[in-house]
């Protein structure tokens, strides 16, 4: 079994990781939350009881462990947060979402911590889908005409209930944490799997359904897609930090030239999930 | 125009207890408009009962933190956004004020706390139906000190037994506190609100606080989630504005529900001036 790795494949991939002293504040901060800093060259985050991270420059990942802290315990907050940094750092776009990929064609799942993008991701790759990313999908604008979405080479991560109504029961892998009620999936199979990246062709924006806004699918204007866009930056706050490197402005603008961005209203009920994933299929043989 | 000093005020109950009905009367006042304000767009995205705005700051979603991880990064996060809002912000939570290990569940840097309570006996009937539960069993939560709940988009919320919920808040000297009763909105919204503006060193003219009192009550209320839903309202949950009244245990607790709730919290509610029925 692979174990979850970093995000993205880097032509000439050099970031290193570190276990090490890591500082307890940065110098000349531009950017800061509650338990976090950035300047022009570094980043800090503090996770009180798990560790300090520096991230510096888009090469260099510095771990300094919590005392006690184990260190697989905490490493989906280096593959996570920590390598987001280091993507931002070198001008990245990477979204709070989910993809898979149908007749080479890659289909992003946006949402809210707790919407169901892995949940509905699950649903789509055991309806014939293959599995591009899960939780943070990273958008390749380097030469390609139509943006790409890139493989994370990572796990989907499940609830026991959602691992249950989704059938994948016999891919269950480990906890993501040790004391977290949330399991690695490991979805290699179907027909696309050995794709690295595929054409952007939608982004759904998850939403619940209720009694004004039945189940459905609607497109967005550019103004809101584009505030959906940002809204679902993976760690928004870091890309904002790093805006001026990539230039999320641009990165969204060619985002949005090549493909659209539709609200995605559904039940958010497991009985509902055959019918949920019948309306995307339908949908996606629509925009052909 | 109505204007409050900018910063963190808590509005903070027991779940089922007019916070949301609080907040509405506020954001009407605040928004100063001729039509309602739209129960859907409270400031939901920015609340920090949300799982989003706490992933969005912290830069870790709240999923994969055990309880003891959430619990010392809450306070730090609220305490952050606390200095940092310089707009009026009346945040709503049914979180306790100290955690059953004794310390802050949402720091100490609020500016000033509402907090809302409503005759227990009421509760146990308006949660019940809130959460699909038997009346019995919902007694049985409001007794429990350990009782928790959890929601697809906020977070982990630790409430404990309705008790220590009152006593935890109204008691703590750290943020100056307003205790209200439901029951006395109920019975005169008006002069309620006015004292609560008051308390929080607002400013409103008798027609704006007319004005939010008419655009919060409950046909309203009831009439905007019967055309476009409530977000806030649980999945499957038939209305979230249901009955809005005040007394109506009397003609459906039985007495062993009302024996239990009484015998829990007599004390309390003797001191809020809730009359105890059973005197058995």
């Amino acid at each position: 079994m692979r174990a979850p790795l970093p995000i993205e494949d880097f032509k000439n991939t050099d970031v290193v990781f570190r276990l090490g002293v890591v500082p307890e504040r940065l110098p000349h901060i531009s950017h800061r939350g509650p338990n976090w800093a950035a300047n022009e060259r570094s980043f800090l985050l503090e996770l009180p009881e798990i560790g300090r991270f520096l991230c510096e420059e888009g090469a260099r990942l510095t771990l300094c462990p919590a005392p006690g802290a184990v260190l697989d315990d905490i490493a989906v907050f280096v593959t996570g947060t920590a390598m987001a940094a280091i993507l931002y750092q070198r001008g990245a776009m990477l979204l709070h979402g989910s993809a898979v990929v149908h007749d080479g064609r890659a289909f992003l799942f946006c949402g809210d911590s707790g919407a169901g993008k892995s949940t509905l991701a699950a649903a789509l790759v055991q309806a014939g889908a293959s599995f591009l990313a899960d939780d943070v999908c990273s958008i390749d604008m380097s030469d390609s005409a139509v943006p790409r979405a890139i493989a994370d080479g990572r796990f989907l991560s499940l609830y026991p209930d959602s691992i249950g109504q989704t059938g994948l029961t016999d891919a269950t892998g480990s906890r993501v944490r040790r004391r977290i009620d949330k399991y690695h999936i490991s979805v290699g199979g179907g027909p696309e799997a050995s794709i690295d990246s595929a054409p952007v062709a939608a982004i759904y924006m998850i939403a619940g359904s209720h009694a004004a806004a039945p189940p459905g699918i609607s497109q967005l204007p550019n103004l809101e897609a584009a505030q959906a866009l940002l809204h679902n930056s993976y760690r928004r706050r870091v890309a904002l930090a790093y805006a001026h490197r990539g230039q999320i402005p641009a990165q969204t603008f060619r985002l949005l030239s090549s493909t659209h961005v539709f609200l995605l209203h559904r039940a958010a009920k497991f009985d509902a999930l055959d019918d949920t994933v019948s309306m995307i299929k339908a949908h996606w043989a629509g925009l052909r | 125009m109505a204007a409050f000093p900018g910063g963190l005020v808590w509005l903070a109950s027991y779940p089922k207890s007019g916070n949301t009905w609080t907040r509405i009367l506020l954001a009407n006042l605040l928004s100063g408009r001729d039509e309602p304000a739209d129960i859907n767009n409270l400031s939901e995205p920015h609340t920090l009962m949300g799982r989003w705005r706490f992933a969005d700051d912290m830069l870790v979603d709240p999923d994969l933190l055990d309880s003891r991880e959430l619990g010392i990064m809450r306070p730090i996060h609220c305490d952050f956004a606390a200095q940092d809002v310089s707009h009026p912000f009346f945040c709503k939570t049914h979180d306790q004020f100290w955690s059953p290990e004794g310390e802050l569940t949402l720091g100490a840097s609020a500016r000033r706390v509402l907090y809302i309570i409503r005759d227990p006996r009421d509760v146990a009937i308006s949660f019940s139906y809130h959460a699909g539960l038997s009346i019995d069993d919902t007694i049985t939560q409001m007794v429990d000190r350990n009782a928790s709940s959890t929601g697809r988009a906020v977070l982990p919320c630790f409430m404990g037994d309705w008790r220590t919920h009152v006593v935890g808040w109204a008691s703590q000297r750290l943020i100056p506190v307003m205790v209200v009763r439901y029951e006395s909105m109920h019975a005169d919204t008006f002069n309620c609100l006015r004292s609560i503006v008051d308390f929080l060193g607002g400013q409103a003219d008798e027609m704006e606080i007319h004005r939010a009192v008419a655009h919060g009550s409950f046909d309203e209320l009831q009439r905007q989630e019967a055309r476009k839903g409530f977000r806030e309202a649980r999945p499957g949950q038939e209305r979230f504005f249901r009955a809005g009244q005040a007394g109506g245990w009397r003609e459906i607790l039985k007495p062993h529900q009302l024996r239990r709730i009484e015998d829990h919290f007599a004390d309390i509610m003797t001191a809020y001036g809730y009359e105890i029925a059973d005197k058995s």
